[in-house]
């Protein structure tokens, strides 16, 4: 390893200084770069592209040349002079065989960015995983990642650690995604095809983030190509998708639009029922973005996001979705200060109707909005040093639910459960350091404060649980606030280039939470928040990650350790009632969790193959009163061994095979002990909470991939998939039934959703 | 009227925990209409499997009532049994089972046709606004060889006298949908019961065939027409001809009795993990680790008598 002796001294303090800025672009679309690496060649120094493909750099003595690297793109050298503000635009190495070497040359500062528990995905690798249906997911390609899991077969829902799926930070465009699930959560409402890439952070969160204890999973959809006008579409057997791209202005602004419709109602006519011929069934969503860089100093995106479920049959209709507005302005104050506003609207809401036709017709509206108003700054001091700061504010404004007559005539009155505001802050500081050469250093503190404002209603409760006053506040008085530091701390230190070792610790608190006590989450489900009698739920996380690659950067392995206690976490007690309740917090049992283990993965990465193996040991436990006794269970997401294998391999450029294979210990669940009669009715006996499991879960996917001889960057795209290939009928749910000849025999019955499901779907560029 | 009823039939009709899992009453159509497009779609299967369940150790269980009026009351004792047995709850016999309504005691005695079933004989009647306390010993369940000790007492709510019942059938849910109206005490927090008699025969004589009902559904005091029970169409759509008498029986009850038929009501629910949070026991009244519940309520009734024209669907 080399240490420059002259650093640790200072000499070099006495040349002179110069700062080179600006954009890392594709030069073929024109979109950002995030997370580029730009080294100081022969220094070892460097920086990172931020989110927007920012960079800045302060270079000492004259002449030096810069280094610019990404994966997949070929590195290009310049040689600098005077300070300045630059735009770099990289080359993608086409997929062909026998080109250039795909090689993580741009890596050598990332493993010295101290973040662990970072899972970066880009949408072109989530394309290769085999999905269900052949509906890809970005959600369901994260599940492969150690640590995080499905909720349950088929769900587009996950949990990370053994923590609920209400404890994930989803967002959108920064935008919070309050529901991201299509048809009752099997797909995700993240549009591949929208979506350039992923962050999933289950660690060591950033301290611009927080309000979650169990991750951030943080979207970025695509600009739009600054070049030409570019459109793609797809056909699966779920949903069919268009995308169109193109410059309004040439390398000045662009747009993005990109819809999808699933097609599944259109096969009910042909159902044998003939009462479900008229029922819809179908869901829709869109991405529409707008960029524009206004000049060096500014530029401005504008994202949206609206999508929509709609079921209904002779008797109810329902439909749902979120609806979501991003408007961000990036500034560079100067060449080391760059700084980002962002302006957010969310919203989550659903419908619930009769179509009867009837007097006594219902409507039954809930609604979530959010808005957001955030500022970032990054302060690139040299390139030892990066300060970043900046704030959020979030207004939450719950209208949990309001069911009210749709004829005038009608005779029924609505029920109308109080609205209830709050508002969310978090301030934050974070600051990067290279100690030396081989150490570098990231302190974060956040701060963040919440409050229950009016108009609004509390309820006060005995030890029982009983209501015994009802307090009203009038509009805008703030009658109950909590507020807390989170420290979020790591180090990395690097032993040799090829070995580095990171420490962390982080504090999270989340101050709104899901009334849902089901293992996956339905579209009727309402957030509800901290108040004075929810407390706010808080986790502290030490992990420790050992990072190893090989000497040409083929493979590259990691080991993690993560201990988390949590505190106030939320949990229902026994037959709960969650669904228009006003009084819901009285359901509300707030205690203690754990969960400790470790997680192993390695990747590997050459022309022909790449994939990874995952691992997982995982121990989640919580505690609540009068919850199994007051007695600590296992989480219902506690799967002890978790394997995730996924493998693609390259026949040609024009053909490539993958395959996954995922393992887990089956999920706790909570099973009879016995049974008694009580007024003819047959009545289970439960002794522990979780205390036994599902069957073990296991299964394996194939995808064929074949693209048209233009190759893949223009042309058709054929995928074929088989999702559970061996066809393991694995348990979905378990139930007792009594058996048709002997009705005092009780048997279980397992319900299994998937067994082998072929699919194909096709997708072209034009 | 009042947002009670709407909320009721919400939860009656929408719910999505209550109807999506109890496919067996066909009142969700909704839910089960899109469930089978999903799962025709998904391929979604059952099978039996064979899963090995650990036992608990044999428990008491009471089921015990006294009702409003009535000079005779019932205990029942059973044992609990392995859930995966294929045999019937043994009775428990030979029990001391005594009976109090805070003023006087009385010993019941166990039937001789019925082994478990100890049947008062009329020292103690039945009276709202009263305590009913029960007391069982000389019983070893454990068979430890020591006998233990249980109790339970239940006071006795009120119940105003219902103003009258429609029977009216609703095509959508395919149920004969009986409608009360009645007024009750809009001060205090009241639970009911609700059971059916044909011809003065109960029909909802399981606990799964009860109705409960809060008062937080009769706003204000008054239920004008507040859907409380049900009774199933038949194959024929022939369930009641010219003459028919329906009664209504409405009980008074209390909240802990009113949760435990709501418990164990969705505990005989199908769970699929959309909509079903964790099993749990259904919480009684009984004292050390007995099962089941001993209840005291009070009952009013109102009746209903088909002819030509309120037959028609």
């Amino acid at each position: 390893m080399y240490f420059p002796i002259a650093d640790v001294f200072g000499n070099r303090s006495f040349q002179k200084k110069v700062t080179v800025s600006g954009y890392v672009k594709d030069r073929e679309t024109g979109e950002m770069l995030v997370g580029a690496t730009i080294v100081i060649k022969g220094t070892g120094k460097g920086t990172v592209t931020n989110v927007y493909g920012y960079f800045s750099i302060e270079i000492e003595g004259e002449n030096q040349i810069l280094q610019f690297g990404f994966l997949g793109y070929k590195n290009l050298e310049k040689e600098v002079g005077e300070s300045s503000v630059i735009t770099v635009e990289l080359e993608p190495i086409t997929q062909e065989l026998g080109e250039v070497k795909i090689k993580g040359e741009g890596n050598v500062h990332s493993s010295r960015y101290p973040l662990i528990g970072l899972e970066k995905m880009e949408s072109s690798s989530i394309r290769t995983i085999p999905v269900l249906m052949g509906e890809t997911d970005p959600m369901k390609a994260i599940q492969m990642l150690p640590g995080v899991s499905a909720t349950s077969e088929g769900s587009s829902n996950f949990t990370v650690r053994g923590g609920n799926p209400d404890q994930n930070l989803l967002l959108m465009d920064e935008a919070i995604v309050y529901n991201a699930g299509h048809l009752l959560g099997f797909f995700s409402v993240f549009n591949n095809d929208a979506v350039k890439s992923i962050d999933l952070y289950k660690g060591d969160f950033p301290a611009s983030e927080g309000g979650r204890l169990s991750s951030v999973l943080d979207v970025h959809t695509k600009e739009g190509n600054m070049k030409k006008v570019k459109g793609s579409a797809g056909i699966g057997l779920i949903s069919s998708r268009l995308n169109l791209e193109g410059p309004v202005v040439k390398d000045k602004s662009s747009f993005f639009v990109s819809g999808r419709r699933s097609y599944l109602d259109l096969f009910l006519p042909l159902a044998p029922d003939e009462e479900i011929h008229d029922n819809k069934l179908y869901f829709y969503d869109a991405n529409l973005k707008f960029n524009w860089i206004v000049n060096e100093k500014n530029r401005i995106f504008l994202s949206s996001y609206i999508g929509r479920d709609v079921f209904s049959d002779k008797l109810a209709q329902l439909d749902y979705g979120n609806t979501t507005f991003t408007f961000r302005w990036n500034h560079v104050f100067s060449p080391s200060l760059f700084a980002n506003f962002t302006l957010v609207r969310s919203r989550y809401d659903y419908f619930l109707g009769t179509t009867e036709n009837d007097i006594d017709d219902l409507e039954w509206v809930s609604q979530f909005n959010d808005y957001m108003l955030g500022a970032d700054f990054s302060w690139y001091i040299n390139p030892s040093q990066t300060f970043r700061f900046g704030n959020r504010t979030i207004y939450h404004r719950i209208d949990p639910g309001d069911v009210s007559a749709m004829d005038e005539n009608s005779l029924i009155q609505s029920i109308k459960l109080p609205r209830n505001n709050s508002l969310e802050h978090g301030i934050y500081i974070s600051h990067t350091s290279e100690v030396v050469p081989w150490l570098v250093l990231r302190l974060g503190l956040r701060y963040s404060l919440f409050q229950n404002i009016g108009k609004g209603k509390l309820f006060k409760f005995d030890d029982s649980y009983n209501v015994v006053d009802t307090i009203y506040y009038s509009s805008g008085e703030i009658f109950n606030e909590y507020h807390g530091l989170e420290p979020r701390a790591g180090v990395s230190i690097l032993f040799s280039s090829r070995w580095s070792a990171k420490l962390s610790y982080s504090r999270t608190r989340q101050y709104i939470q899901l009334a849902s006590n089901s293992t996956s989450s339905t579209p009727l489900d309402v957030w509800f928040p901290s108040s004075p009698n929810v407390k706010p739920q808080v986790a502290d996380q030490v992990s420790l990650g050992l990072f190893h690659s090989s000497r040409n950067r083929v493979f590259e392995n990691s080991v993690e350790f993560f201990n988390k206690w949590m505190e106030n976490t939320i949990d229902f007690k026994d037959h709960p009632d969650l669904i228009l309740n006003e009084t819901i917090e009285s359901e509300v049992r707030q205690g203690k969790a754990w969960a400790r283990g470790f997680e192993i993965m390695s990747r590997w990465n050459t022309i022909r193959f790449n994939g990874w193996v995952g691992y997982t040991f995982l121990k989640s436990e919580r505690v609540a009163p009068d919850i199994n006794q007051g007695r600590p269970y296992l989480s219902h997401y506690d799967h002890t061994h978790d394997l995730s294998a996924f493998m693609n391999y390259r026949i040609s450029s024009r053909v490539s095979v993958s395959g996954n294979w995922v393992y887990y210990t089956g999920a706790p669940v909570t099973m009879p002990v016995g049974r008694y009669e009580v007024s003819g009715e047959s009545v289970p006996l439960y002794s522990e909470r979780n205390g036994e499991r599902m069957p073990d879960y296991h299964r394996l996917d194939l995808s064929l991939t074949l693209r048209s001889k233009k190759g893949g960057k223009k042309g058709g795209e054929w995928i074929f998939s088989i999702y559970n290939v061996y066809g393991r009928k694995n348990a979905w749910a378990i139930n007792f039934v009594s058996d048709e000849e002997n009705p005092y025999k009780i048997r279980a019955e397992k319900t299994y959703l998937f067994s082998v499901v072929p699919s194909v779907s096709y997708k072209f560029e034009f | 009227m009042d947002g009670s009823k709407n909320a009721y039939i919400v939860r009656h009709r929408l719910d999505f925990k209550n109807k999506f899992t109890d496919c067996s009453i066909g009142v969700m159509l909704f839910l089960k209409n899109l469930s089978f497009c999903l799962l025709l779609f998904f391929s979604s299967c059952t099978e039996y499997i064979d899963i090995e369940l650990e036992t608990t150790s044999k428990r008491l269980v009471v089921e015990g009532m006294v009702m409003s009026d009535q000079e005779y009351h019932y205990v029942r004792l059973t044992q609990s049994i392995p859930f995966l047995s294929d045999t019937i709850s043994p009775p428990v016999s030979g029990a001391t089972v005594m009976l109090s309504d805070g003023d006087r005691n009385e010993y019941l005695s166990e039937s001789d046709e019925y082994p478990g079933y100890y049947i008062s004989l009329g020292g103690i009647v039945g009276q709202p606004g009263k305590t009913y306390s029960l007391f069982i010993s000389e019983v070893d369940i454990n068979g430890d060889g020591e006998d233990e000790v249980y109790s339970a007492s239940c006071y006795m709510p009120s119940v105003t006298q219902p103003d009258s019942i429609r029977i009216v059938y609703d095509d959508s849910w395919e149920v004969w949908k009986v409608l009360l109206y009645a007024k009750d005490n809009p001060d205090t927090d009241d639970y009911y019961l609700f059971r059916i008699f044909k011809n003065r025969t109960l029909i909802s004589d399981r606990l799964g065939e009860y109705s409960v009902v809060s008062d937080q559904f009769f706003d204000g005091g008054v239920a004008n027409g507040v859907w409380v029970q049900s009774i199933a169409d038949s194959e024929d759509h022939e369930v009641f001809s010219v003459g028919d008498v329906i009664t209504l029986q409405m009980c008074g009850i209390t909240k802990e009795y009113f949760e435990f038929i709501e418990a164990v009501q969705e505990e005989n629910r199908f769970r699929y993990p959309l909509f079903s949070g964790p099993p749990a026991n259904a919480e009684g009244n009984i004292t050390n680790g007995g099962l089941g519940f001993f209840a005291a309520f009070s009952a009013k009734y109102a009746t209903f008598e088909f002819d030509e024209t309120n037959l028609v669907k």
